[in-house]
């Protein structure tokens, strides 16, 4: 089971606190919802976990090992995806060769991968030829071809439209049931209906720290029931 | 109009002199702009993506040096290889090795400085990507070459460019010996003093034409790139 805890873990800039100080231990497993505002300190929250941005105070640590070490057994996807001057399956072997990986299982590997994200015919395509909804799957593919034990997504669904947004949310689904997910999102009824954990965030401060049934049918904070009740959108 | 005539029949005479003259120059060009570019483009490269105290000072000396009189460096180079310097064992002054020496000297700041600013906005676009995957350092430096290539093969053009057009170090530390070390820039600046324009002329014509191909090979090289870039903001 894979547990992320985090210590009075705080990132400021000279006296303004953006984020924390927040406490939590966590045992990963499904969809773990990072919920939240605009501004409430979501990717932030996302990136600190990964590793990638070092708390000013405080610790953070997955199964007892500090973020900021092995964070290639983790997989990220980006809120703005970046996409490589080359091909769509360039793309994702570019995750795996950040590993050290050489040799021929690669391309098995890469082939998995672009089936799951349902890029099979795109696979040789300049990556910047493809649409907002192939480039969100193609950075999920990124993130998930190196085999994770856990996947850190930061918005997968941001500027996607209902018919885009439904695929990426059956690709999701499908590899929640292997590899346990931490998502940042702000669609309520999506997360409703794909979470089974919430954290909720308000100006950079965890508000709560609880299972998806509790938090949508009895949010304990004030600023949860707000949100909730659409008054923070 | 009748030079013109003269100097085009001697171009397509396959003057034995004309042709030696050309061969050299281009021999002792393409030379420099290799050994120039097999050390200015990794360089170039890794200034744009490491942090090091002193690296903006380094970055201000390279671009001055773009700018580096050929006649100085031809100067420079003298010194070093003149029987009395500190390579003057060698014997190499007044040899093709000593203008390739000069060349590349000249021409590897350009090179360098081109490269750093060709790759250094493709860093700033992929670094997300390369944090979040924890990509090493040598694979991020491969990737943005690779990616920035056609940026890259320009500034590798216009170093060669600027290598076959000078003729103030070559002339210093070659010496403008005939059949030995006689280019085309210093044959026209010989030939002009002498009178006989219309050798000058040939020779004038055929560094055009190689100014042209160049050009031509850059347009190229720039539209092969274009598929590759990104297609909306």
């Amino acid at each position: 089971m894979t547990q992320l805890s985090l210590n009075q873990a705080k990132i400021t800039i000279g006296k303004e606190i953006l984020l924390g100080p927040i406490t939590l231990k966590l045992k990963l497993d499904g969809i773990t919802a990072v919920l939240g505002p605009n501004g409430a300190g979501k990717s932030l929250f996302l990136a600190l976990s990964h590793g990638t941005i070092t708390p000013n105070l405080g610790s953070v640590l997955w199964s007892g090992e500090t973020a900021t070490t092995n964070r290639n057994t983790r997989g990220y996807m980006l809120q703005t995806p970046v996409v490589l001057r080359r091909t769509v399956r360039a793309n994702i072997d570019f995750a795996l060769l950040s590993q050290g990986l050489k040799g021929d299982n690669r391309s098995t590997k890469i082939d998995e991968a672009l089936k799951r994200a349902q890029l099979m015919d795109r696979a040789n395509a300049p990556a910047a030829t493809l649409s907002g909804g192939e480039l969100r799957r193609m950075n999920l593919a990124r993130a998930l071809v190196t085999n994770p034990k856990v996947l850190l997504l930061d918005e997968p669904f941001a500027g996607l439209d209902p018919a885009a947004s439904a695929a990426m949310e059956t690709i999701i689904t499908e590899v929640a049931e292997s590899t346990p997910i931490l998502m940042a999102h702000h669609d309520l009824v999506q997360t409703r209906r794909m979470s089974n954990h919430v954290l909720f965030f308000k100006n950079g401060q965890l508000c709560e720290n609880t299972c998806a049934s509790a938090f949508f049918f009895k949010p304990q904070s004030d600023e949860a029931h707000q949100f909730l009740q659409g008054q923070l959108l | 109009m009748e030079i013109f005539t003269t100097a085009i029949g001697l171009i397509l005479s396959g003057n034995t002199d004309l042709i030696t003259i050309i061969t050299l120059s281009l021999r002792v060009s393409l030379s420099a702009t290799l050994i120039a570019a097999l050390f200015a483009i990794p360089t170039g490269a890794a200034l744009a993506i490491l942090q090091f105290p002193g690296r903006r000072l380094l970055l201000v000396i390279s671009s001055a040096f773009m700018a580096l009189p050929p006649v100085m460096v031809g100067l420079f180079v003298y010194l070093l290889l003149s029987r009395s310097g500190p390579l003057g064992e060698f014997g190499l002054l007044f040899t093709p090795t000593a203008m390739i020496i000069a060349q590349t000297i000249l021409i590897f700041p350009i090179i360098l400085s081109l490269t750093q600013q060709a790759v250094q906005p493709l860093n700033r676009e992929y670094i997300s990507l390369f944090n979040a995957l924890d990509t090493p350092r040598s694979l991020r430096i491969q990737t943005i070459i690779w990616d920035a290539r056609f940026a890259v093969s320009i500034a590798i053009l216009a170093g060669f460019g600027r290598a076959l057009a000078e003729v103030g170090a070559v002339i210093i530390v070659g010496g403008n010996i005939n059949g030995l070390t006689r280019v085309m820039t210093t044959t026209i600046a010989l030939e002009t003093s002498k009178g006989n324009l219309q050798l000058a002329l040939a020779l004038g014509l055929v560094l055009l034409m190689i100014a042209f191909s160049v050009s031509l090979l850059t347009h190229t090289i720039a539209r092969m790139g274009e598929k590759y870039q990104m297609v909306r903001a």
